[in-house]
């Protein structure tokens, strides 16, 4: 027992008068309150531990306070004097409201809760007044705390229930407690909630899986997760984003379900609008590739009916005019026979228009096969063949050319073009020379075939790739004007550009450029 | 073996045929030319039917000269009926057409083609094109019956 106690008890024994029972000052000497006890003149008869705790009485002071306080005269009750006269007076117990007190030589200020009740003796009179005092700052604060919490809660709850469906089940699937949103999704009312069955918001569309799953983990006590479709007692249908915490009792075991549910009808209606738009979309998609196969094979029924129909008339031409020569010459005059002479040109060059025609519409149908191949022995082979048929006299410079990613086939086509419109237009000049070579820039490499040919007119370079476009006449050069369309075509179709340059009394250049292997490339 | 000189040429068109014709007299064909107008008449040659009901069919010629694109029923059609039956599946065909394109080529082929020609326009490389082909089918060759 501290010092205090033994002070204590010396002076209740001094200042004791109408209550003597040591049961009593036990009780009051155990109390965790502060209790003291007052005369009827106001004057500290008796106090506890508790008390110069509360009051942060020093040691030396406590003796002293037997003397000099009195409650009436303590400036902490002046305002409850009338008050607790009233305690001595009708024998009737107060509880003072909490009141801020700044505590003995602190600046600390604490909220007491102070209760006063009469002591009385055998024949009712009252003889002292019990203060009992508690420091209720923390009680205070707490409760504030707990009201902001409640608060916030409550805020979370209203903001809750505005966006979300909450649902209470039981453990049969019965809806316990719905929030209004609920009631306002779903269209069922109050009156409907006793009979009405979770399951009776399914609408049969969704898996029966999907439902097995959820009540096996709820009453595993696990959350599940999902989006559900239900159906309103309208016969409306509404999706929801719902999670289902199972609500667990001190036993462990769920007594209850609760169902936060938001509303995603527009969003899965948004979804369900993208996917219709898609297949729509493929459909149509499906639609136009058919229509352009349909189209293509309508081409190639064309090109074919054209080889084999435009054909024969020429060869008709032609037959039976190289027959009225053979049989015939002898009788027809030079005129006659010059006039046989431009009648088999004109066929042969229509023959060669036809031919270059379908090779041109094949080369758009060719389906590329890519791969890195080495075009030097491509361009070789080429000269070798092109330099013996139409002018030995060409010098080719060629340069070790960087291998292409491309289809070869056609690739072989570009160069043979290049090579022999190369070889064509330097057929008036003394010392033909052709260079093949490539230059690397930054990000791409560039093929080129360069000539000190003819050339032509660069006002008029962007007809050079135009099919049946030519920009000198038949009698300089023959030709048909497919050549460089080929070439044009073969390399869009790659993804590379092709360009001509050409100067008056300088040399002239065909450029080309392939595209590197891309991811697209990869398989 | 029994002996013919005829060549057999299946062509719609009546002035390639003529060319057909005046070509090969040029290169020397002294024996029968005959032309078959359409592939319904072709196989009546083949297998004696209808007008040529009665004609010995084990009777081959020396060669035929075969256009792909005929009326009623098609050349490929005709190779493949000529190549199906044991009679008649030992005659060389050659496919004289004015198509180049390589599928036709290929099902030619594929249906028992001996040989593929695509007819020059120009009057002088036909003439020497069927003069090279009587030469072969006629002086080198040697058929099975």
């Amino acid at each position: 027992m501290s010092q205090t106690n033994k002070v204590k008890t010396t002076a209740i024994k001094d200042s004791m008068t109408s209550f003597s029972d040591h049961s009593f000052k036990t009780m009051i000497d155990q109390s965790p309150n502060a209790t003291s006890i007052y005369s009827i003149n106001g004057e500290l008869l008796y106090f506890n531990e508790a008390f110069v705790e509360l009051w942060r009485i020093e040691p030396d002071k406590i003796e002293g306070l037997y003397k000099t306080y009195n409650i009436f005269l303590d400036p902490n009750f002046a305002g409850f004097i009338g008050e607790i006269k009233k305690v001595y007076l009708k024998g009737v117990s107060w509880k003072a409201s909490p009141k801020k007190i700044k505590l003995n030589n602190s600046v600390e200020e604490v909220y007491v809760g102070s209760t006063f009740f009469p002591l009385k003796k055998e024949n009712d009179e009252i003889s002292e007044i019990v203060l009992i005092q508690e420091n209720i700052t923390n009680l205070l604060q707490s409760n504030a705390e707990l009201r902001k919490n409640i608060k916030e809660i409550s805020v979370l709850k209203d903001a809750l229930d505005v966006s979300n469906i909450i649902t209470e089940v039981n453990g049969e699937g019965k809806l316990i407690r719905v929030n209004a949103k609920f009631y306002e999704i779903s269209k069922y009312t109050e009156s409907d909630l006793n009979s009405l069955l979770i399951s009776d918001l399914r609408t049969g569309n969704m898996d029966d899986s999907l439902y097995e799953d959820l009540w096996k983990t709820i009453r595993k006590g696990k959350i599940w997760k999902g989006e559900m479709e239900n159906r309103s007692k309208t016969g409306e249908i509404y999706w929801t984003d719902t999670t289902i915490v199972p609500l667990v009792k001190s036993s462990g075991k769920a007594s209850s379900y609760l169902g936060l549910s938001s509303n995603i009808t527009e969003r899965k209606t948004a979804e369900r609008e993208i996917i219709k738009l898609n297949s729509n979309l493929e459909k149509e998609v499906e639609k136009r590739t058919m229509d352009i196969e349909a189209a293509v094979g309508e081409l190639e029924a064309f090109s074919y009916s054209v080889s084999h129909d435009l054909r024969a008339p020429l060869r008709a031409i032609t037959g039976f005019s190289g027959l009225l020569k053979e049989e015939f010459g002898d009788d027809l005059n030079e005129e006659a026979l010059r006039y046989l002479e431009i009648i088999q040109k004109g066929t042969k060059q229509m023959a060669q228009l036809i031919d270059d025609l379908l090779h041109f519409s094949r080369v758009g149908r060719i389906e590329l096969k890519k791969m890195i191949f080495d075009p030097n022995p491509i361009v070789q082979e080429i000269i070798k063949k092109e330099r013996a048929e139409r002018n030995k006299n060409c010098k080719f410079i060629i340069q070790s050319l960087p291998p292409i990613f491309g289809d070869s086939n056609t690739i072989t086509l570009v160069y043979t073009n290049l090579i022999i419109n190369a070889i064509k237009f330097t057929k008036d000049v003394t010392k033909p020379i052709i260079t093949i070579g490539s230059k690397e820039s930054e990000d791409e490499i560039v093929y080129y075939i360069k000539d000190n040919g003819v050339g032509f007119d660069m006002r008029y370079a962007d007809k050079l790739f135009k099919v049946f476009q030519r920009l000198h006449s038949a009698q300089q050069f023959e030709g048909t004007g497919v050549g460089l369309a080929i070439v044009s075509r073969i390399i869009h179709k790659h993804g590379g550009r092709v360009w001509g340059e050409s100067y008056p009394g300088s040399d002239t250049s065909f450029y080309f450029t392939i595209p590197n292997k891309t991811e697209d490339d990869r398989e | 073996m029994i002996e013919n000189d005829e060549i057999v040429l299946i062509e719609d068109n009546p002035i390639d045929s003529e060319l057909a014709i005046k070509a090969l007299r040029k290169s020397g064909v002294k024996g029968n030319i005959r032309v078959l107008n359409d592939g319904a008449e072709a196989l009546d040659y083949f297998f004696g039917m209808g007008n040529y009901k009665g004609r010995k069919t084990l009777v081959l010629p020396r060669f035929v000269l075969l256009d792909l694109k005929i009326p009623k029923v098609s050349g490929l059609e005709v190779l493949d009926l000529i190549r199906a039956n044991r009679f008649t599946n030992a005659v060389p065909v050659i496919v004289f057409s004015s198509s180049a394109v390589q599928i036709d080529i290929q099902e030619a082929y594929k249906k028992g083609a001996n040989s593929y020609l695509v007819k020059p326009i120009d009057f002088e490389e036909y003439s020497s094109m069927l003069s090279s082909l009587t030469r072969y089918w006629l002086m080198f060759n040697r058929t099975s019956y």
